[in-house]
């Protein structure tokens, strides 16, 4: 069933289900949707379902019906619409609203930035997902070291949109350099969750090595996968 | 401007060719390594108001907290966030609910947003923070990426791999975002530290240079020009060029050192520069 949100400034006081063809607003007790404020006329506004549609209709109020910001006199709502009395706003929600044309609907007039409620992002994955089922989640990466950790950290889940392996003590994996003097460059090597998933960026040309061959550039990380860097050794998993 | 390590940076903003009010804000502190691009939204001037008061909250608090010889590190926020993380998110938090509150207490700036990124660079790392579609780009040795995730409809569509980059970038609904400052009360904050190395070049900028410009056009600009000035003024007019139907914004900071490498020109440059 299609509701109504009514909101005082931001907050949202009363959840009202549309339940019936036809919805009063006013300051006057005989509405059905009564708000006791002086700037409401007695009989302010009227909501309406015709058919599949929906409507506002102004009851020719004092301070005038807003739809979105502009003074209507009736006009149809879209789902997440705003109709303005006074200080008061009600938000149409609209549960089944036409699958597409929805998202269109969201792309406001001219070029002008909006923000998605959670409640309306929520609806939108919802939808998405159930759209595109062979895609599902992407899979979280994690590196299990294998050998030469620097600290008792074992394994490593590859969180962020880039995690960093080197010497430097400002990276989120740190290793262990070879060689006589144990050096090792401060930033190695990178890895960056992207769509076609986690690719190891040499920032160091030539010194990873996955799987024994020296990497420059970037790599596609497969499951199992051994990252050599220096010292250290790791291994990249999927999981999820 | 440099910072105290010598990353030089620069800002400007320009309110494009077809909208007449600028609702971008940027702001650098020198002193800090603070960058912050904000892109407000909301009727009236308001979006303005929104971007402004972004980044003059943030840059004050980071002022208060980390100007001088302070380091102060504030309690609670997101768990396992380095010590400049759990800063920059408390100010960034901190921006928020001050546009929030603006936008309840003023029935002129309800619903009042804004997009933010904010860094704090020196010449070994950055760390960034980031609510909305403005993005911050790291160029180093001519190739340029993005470490910052649109909280955008098409962004959320593009990490879910359901519509690729190249169809974000024509969708008509590149205007939704799914985060903003001053939206709700409480914001979820993007932070995240990087390495930087010597030659490496910061971009922070609002939609109005990547709906204009593609990232290949930034990575040529950024490796054509050395100066950070040179490269913020260069993307705003190619922006322009591309259009500019939003406003634009670019604040850039470049790690000293990495020029040439081991090219001749780089080391008389080196032996003569400093």
């Amino acid at each position: 069933m299609p509701k109504l949100l009514l909101k005082f400034n931001a907050a949202v006081i009363k959840e009202i289900p549309w339940d019936k063809d036809a919805i009063t607003v006013g300051r006057k007790p005989d509405n059905d949707i009564v708000i006791d404020n002086p700037a409401i006329s007695g009989h302010h506004c009227k909501l309406v379902k015709q058919g599949a549609g929906f409507f506002v209709e102004d009851l020719e109020s004092t301070n005038g019906t807003f739809l979105n910001e502009k003074r209507v006199k009736t006009s149809g709502l879209k789902h997440h619409d705003v109709v303005g009395v006074a200080k008061h706003a009600l938000v149409f929600v609209d549960d089944n609203p036409p699958p597409v044309p929805a998202a269109e609907a969201a792309a406001p007039a001219g070029d002008a930035t909006m923000v998605l409620t959670p409640q309306k992002q929520a609806e939108l994955a919802a939808a998405s997902t159930a759209a595109s089922k062979p895609e599902g989640p992407q899979k979280a990466g994690w590196l299990r070291i294998l050998k030469g950790a620097v600290d008792a950290t074992v394994e490593v889940e590859l969180k962020g949109m880039s995690t960093y392996i080197g010497k430097s003590d400002r990276v989120q994996i740190q290793i262990k350099g070879s060689g006589l003097f144990g050096s090792a460059p401060e930033v190695a090597a990178s890895i960056h969750r992207k769509p076609e998933g986690f690719v190891l960026v040499a920032v160091a040309d030539g010194y990873p090595v996955v799987n024994g061959n020296k990497v420059s550039g970037s790599t596609l990380l497969k499951e199992g996968d051994i990252i050599d860097c220096g010292a250290t050794t790791m291994q990249f998993e999927l999981r999820g | 401007m440099r910072t105290k390590d010598s990353v030089e940076i620069a800002g400007a903003t320009d309110p494009g060719i077809v909208r007449k009010n600028n609702e971008d804000n940027f702001a650098v502190d020198p002193d800090l390594g603070l960058l912050i691009v904000a892109d407000g939204m909301g009727g009236h001037n308001s979006g303005e108001v929104a971007s402004d008061l972004a980044a003059k909250t943030i840059v004050d608090f980071a002022r208060k907290m980390l100007g001088g010889d302070k380091n102060i590190v504030p309690e609670g926020g997101t768990r396992g966030l380095s010590v400049r993380g759990a800063q920059l998110e408390y100010f960034v938090k901190t921006a928020n609910t001050m546009i929030y509150e603006k936008g309840r207490a003023f029935p002129k700036d309800a619903g009042m947003g804004t997009t933010v990124v904010a860094a704090i660079v020196d010449a070994k790392g950055l760390t960034v923070a980031h609510v909305g579609d403005s993005r911050l780009y790291l160029w180093r040795k001519g190739e340029l990426s993005q470490l910052t995730e649109d909280h955008s409809l098409v962004g959320e569509q593009v990490k879910r791999g359901q519509i690729s980059a190249d169809q974000a970038a024509r969708s008509n609904l590149q205007n939704i975002l799914t985060r903003a400052l001053g939206a709700e009360a409480e914001v979820v904050v993007d932070v995240a530290d990087h390495p930087l190395l010597p030659g490496d070049l910061v971009l922070l900028v609002s939609d109005g240079v990547n709906k204009m410009v593609t990232d290949a056009e930034i990575a040529a600009i950024v490796a054509s020009e050395r100066e950070p000035s040179r490269v913020v003024d260069a993307l705003i007019a190619r922006s322009r060029a591309g259009g500019g139907v939003d406003n634009i914004t670019v604040v850039a900071a470049r790690v000293p050192g990495g020029e040439g490498g081991s090219g001749v020109g780089g080391l008389v440059r080196r032996l003569l520069g400093r």
